[in-house]
């Protein structure tokens, strides 16, 4: 997932420095969220520490804005014990106090990582972190400038290299959960997809169901190839599944209808997803048919 | 005689138009015309008038077919469920806007159409001599490509379909044969001695036209063949036109904006020829 | 080593008497292990107007101890029988009515059970085993008839189909060998991308026909194939063909 270096010092002293609310914003694709999975990676082989990756208590949690999102679904793929957070959970737990979270185990997650989407402002969300307390990490690409966030944060990462944007990049998501698609038309969809012919597209991921009752992840920067990675879950073979599925596309001049159009064309309308799954389970059933 | 054989237009009016300028002044005398007329482009009813203005003979493409009888192409025409739905909606469209007339005219088409020359019988048709679904790919098995020549009864045989032209000659060909017969049927073989027979084939000629109107080479312009009967010289085409007319006019006419942006890539809208062994079922 | 018949034609008879036969060309190094039926189990006659139809078809089904299971490919007269049940072509009985008349099209439709046909719609159209295409016809359709006068080039088509060295077919009821020995040619292509040349080349293929189990009164004929040596072998039975006890 990228080249980013994980960089203790600047979370102070280390893992035991962090808490409670570890903010990270930076621009489109420069790696925000492969910061916050290294940051775990490293939580995970500290099994003893504080901030306990196994086990019942959820010492973790993760928001990322949005009905939306690609990252939560990875996240909770990745890190079962994480505790993903929406945007009903973040005004809950934590905007409404006007204090830092002690941290008492039990008493809800004692870190949270809050990852701001490019297109937030995160100068609007400055007063009530600055209440709550913990670090304000922005990842940056190695020639990128603190511009917008220089005022906001407290120490910087370097992420990934990224071509330049002329424009302002838009943003589009789609929620695809219950979809589920044929893998052949989506690999022609995502071509053109990549092609540009729904608007140019700088980045775009996806968690997307199968035929076949399997998950995969698309990971797309422009100038690199597609990285796909199958999720770690249950096959779904019985049914829509309902685990969330969405994509988000960052580009310009986004065509979403016909983008929309393209994806339903591509998805196995009620009565090919039937017949699909008793084929897949008789033909499972039967095993490989002698000569 | 210079002869064009242009094939699948699919209702491109300017990539047909401009086929019919640049056959002009190459010196073609004769035009034929290998079916698809319709199906996926924005102008149909222009292009069967057209041609029936012309009186260009030309025989039954699969979508002329499957205009006049109802969509029953085989699968392997799609290679996904997102281009059999693509493939659906042009139809519908298609057949939504295309006249009563043109339609009568598409029906009485024939399957193919052939001509003597001093360069051999020149036989016509759209996808293979037994039907307008079944795709003969440049690599196909060459030996499966000389049957097809020689069941039609041609000695050269022209077929589109495919949508990217090529010029295939199959030359020095012989076959040996060891044939052990039963006599009678009260016999089995080996009771009569075998027969030992060679049969040479003189020169036989494949050419498939290429798709004026949708073509998958990989660039927007539209390809034809030029056929001279007398030397039996081909000559592939490769005709630039204004594809942005095209675009527009699909954009302008409903059709969906994925056709206008594969059209001006040089992609297949749907269909694609894929598998030069799988034979079509229909 | 296989055994390959086709064309019982509702001779239970006949059939019965290569059941009898196949377990003689077994010897020490290789014994027939596999008994293929290519089609034209059922049939219709003058005579027999379908009388042992069902009959025959519940002998293939269920063989008694120490005979092998038939694997059986649909022939002409179970797709003729299927289009009578509206579940094949609807013109595959055309034929029956003009050689036979309509009472042949209620006699044949009368012969078989529906357990029988539900077992026709079953059937395959053809069998590829190792590098051999096994079929009533060939892979296009039961009606295609490849005989000793087919040309080599449509020889080389059905093989080619299916990317087969080795053809099995009982359409026409003849028994044949049909050496394709070698071909040579040459073959261009050009594109717009260029030209290519190659030389047209192919070696020993072959394909047979495995002759008439049920048609001709009081002789059955069948194969077998020996696929280690590649080798095939013709054998003729006689069996009554007297009246039916």
């Amino acid at each position: 997932m990228g080249q980013v270096q994980y960089d203790p010092s600047v979370l102070g002293t280390g893992l035991e420095g962090l808490g409670p609310v570890v903010a990270v914003a930076g621009p489109s694709g420069a790696g925000k969220t492969t910061w916050i999975a290294a940051v775990l990676e490293q939580l995970a082989e500290n099994a003893d520490g504080p901030f306990r990756l196994q086990g019942d208590q959820a010492a973790i949690a993760y928001w990322t804005a949005g009905a939306i999102a690609v990252d939560r679904t990875l996240m909770q793929a990745r890190w079962p014990t994480v505790t993903i957070w929406d945007d009903r959970h973040l005004a809950e737990h934590l905007l409404a106090k006007s204090e830092a979270t002690p941290r008492t185990p039990g008493d809800g997650p004692t870190v949270v990582f809050l990852e701001f989407g490019f297109h937030l402002d995160p100068m609007a969300s400055l007063p009530q972190l600055e209440r709550l307390g913990g670090q304000r990490v922005v990842v940056l690409p190695p020639d990128g400038s603190l511009g917008p966030w220089d005022a906001w944060a407290t120490a910087q990462v370097q992420g990934v290299e990224m071509p330049p944007e002329p424009q302002p990049p838009e943003l589009l998501q789609l929620d695809l959960t219950g979809q589920v698609f044929d893998p052949l038309s989506l690999d022609t969809l995502w071509q053109e997809l990549l092609g540009g012919a729904y608007g140019t597209v700088h980045r775009a991921k996806a968690v997307l169901n199968f035929a076949d009752g399997e998950m995969f992840a698309f990971d797309y920067r422009r100038g690199s190839e597609t990285v796909y990675r199958e999720l770690p879950l249950e096959p779904c073979r019985v049914g829509r599944p309902d685990r969330p599925s969405a994509l988000e596309v960052v580009g310009q001049g986004l065509n979403r209808p016909d983008l929309r159009l393209g994806l339903e064309q591509s998805a196995l309308d009620d009565d090919l997803l039937m017949a699909h799954q008793h084929y897949l389970q008789t033909d499972l059933a039967d095993g490989p048919r002698g000569g | 005689m210079k002869r064009a054989i242009l094939s699948c237009i699919h209702g491109n009016l300017e990539a047909f138009d401009a086929v019919l300028l640049d056959l002009e002044r190459q010196g073609a005398e004769a035009i034929h015309c290998l079916g698809d007329l319709v199906g996926y482009g924005p102008y149909p009813n222009e292009v069967v008038e057209r041609v029936r203005s012309l009186a260009i003979p030309t025989v039954q493409g699969c979508w002329d077919e499957d205009i006049v009888e109802g969509l029953n192409a085989c699968e392997c025409s799609y290679p996904s469920l997102l281009a059999e739905r693509r493939g659906r909606l042009a139809h519908r469209w298609t057949d939504g806007v295309l006249t009563a007339d043109n339609r009568a005219f598409l029906a009485q088409l024939p399957e193919s159409l052939a001509v003597e020359t001093a360069a051999g019988r020149l036989v016509f048709v759209h996808g293979s001599p037994s039907s307008a679904h079944e795709y003969l790919l440049a690599e196909m098995d060459a030996f499966m490509a000389l049957e097809r020549v020689l069941g039609a009864g041609a000695d050269v045989l022209f077929c589109g379909h495919t949508h990217i032209p090529y010029a295939r000659s199959l030359d020095g060909i012989q076959l040996r044969t060891v044939i052990a017969e039963a006599p009678d049927p009260q016999s089995i073989p080996g009771d009569a001695p075998p027969v030992d027979h060679t049969v040479t084939v003189p020169v036989r000629h494949l050419i498939n036209a290429g798709s004026v109107g949708e073509p998958r080479h990989g660039r927007p312009h539209a390809t034809y063949v030029l056929f001279d009967d007398e030397s039996g010289a081909v000559e592939l085409r490769e005709v630039p036109y204004a594809v942005d007319k095209t675009c527009a006019a699909i954009l302008e006419r409903g059709l969906p904006m994925i056709f206008a942006w594969r059209l001006a890539k040089g992609l297949d809208y749907a269909e694609r020829a894929e598998d030069a062994s799988h034979v079509c079922a229909r | 080593m296989w055994a390959i018949a086709s064309g019982i034609e509702g001779n239970l008879r006949a059939y019965e008497a290569v059941l009898a036969d196949v377990p003689r060309r077994s010897r020490v190094v290789v014994t027939v292990d596999r008994l293929f039926v290519l089609g034209d189990v059922i049939g219709w006659g003058a005579r027999s107007q379908g009388a042992m139809n069902d009959r025959l078809i519940e002998r293939l089904v269920t063989p008694r101890p120490g005979e092998l299971l038939p694997e059986v490919c649909l022939g002409l007269w179970e797709e003729r029988c299927l289009s009578l049940y509206a579940l094949g072509p609807e013109a595959g009985a055309a034929d029956l009515v003009e050689r036979w008349g309509a009472a042949a099209v209620e006699g044949l439709w009368r012969s078989v059970s529906r357990s029988a046909v539900e077992w026709m719609r079953s059937l395959d159209l053809a069998v590829v085993e190792l590098d051999c295409l096994l079929a009533h016809g060939s892979a296009v359709g039961v009606e295609d008839c490849l005989t000793p006068q087919t040309p080599p080039w449509l020889w080389l088509d059905r093989l080619g189909r299916v990317q087969a060295r080795r053809l099995f077919c009982g359409r026409s009821g003849l028994a044949f060998r049909y050496d394709l020995v070698e071909g040579r040619g040459d073959d261009r292509l050009r594109t717009l991308e260029g030209t290519r040349s190659r030389p047209m080349m192919l070696q020993g293929l072959w394909g047979v026909g495995v002759g008439t189990v049920g048609r001709i009164p009081g002789l059955a004929t069948y194969c077998c194939y020996d696929p280690g040596r590649d080798r095939v072998t013709w054998h003729q039975v006689a069996y009554d063909d007297g009246p039916e006890s």
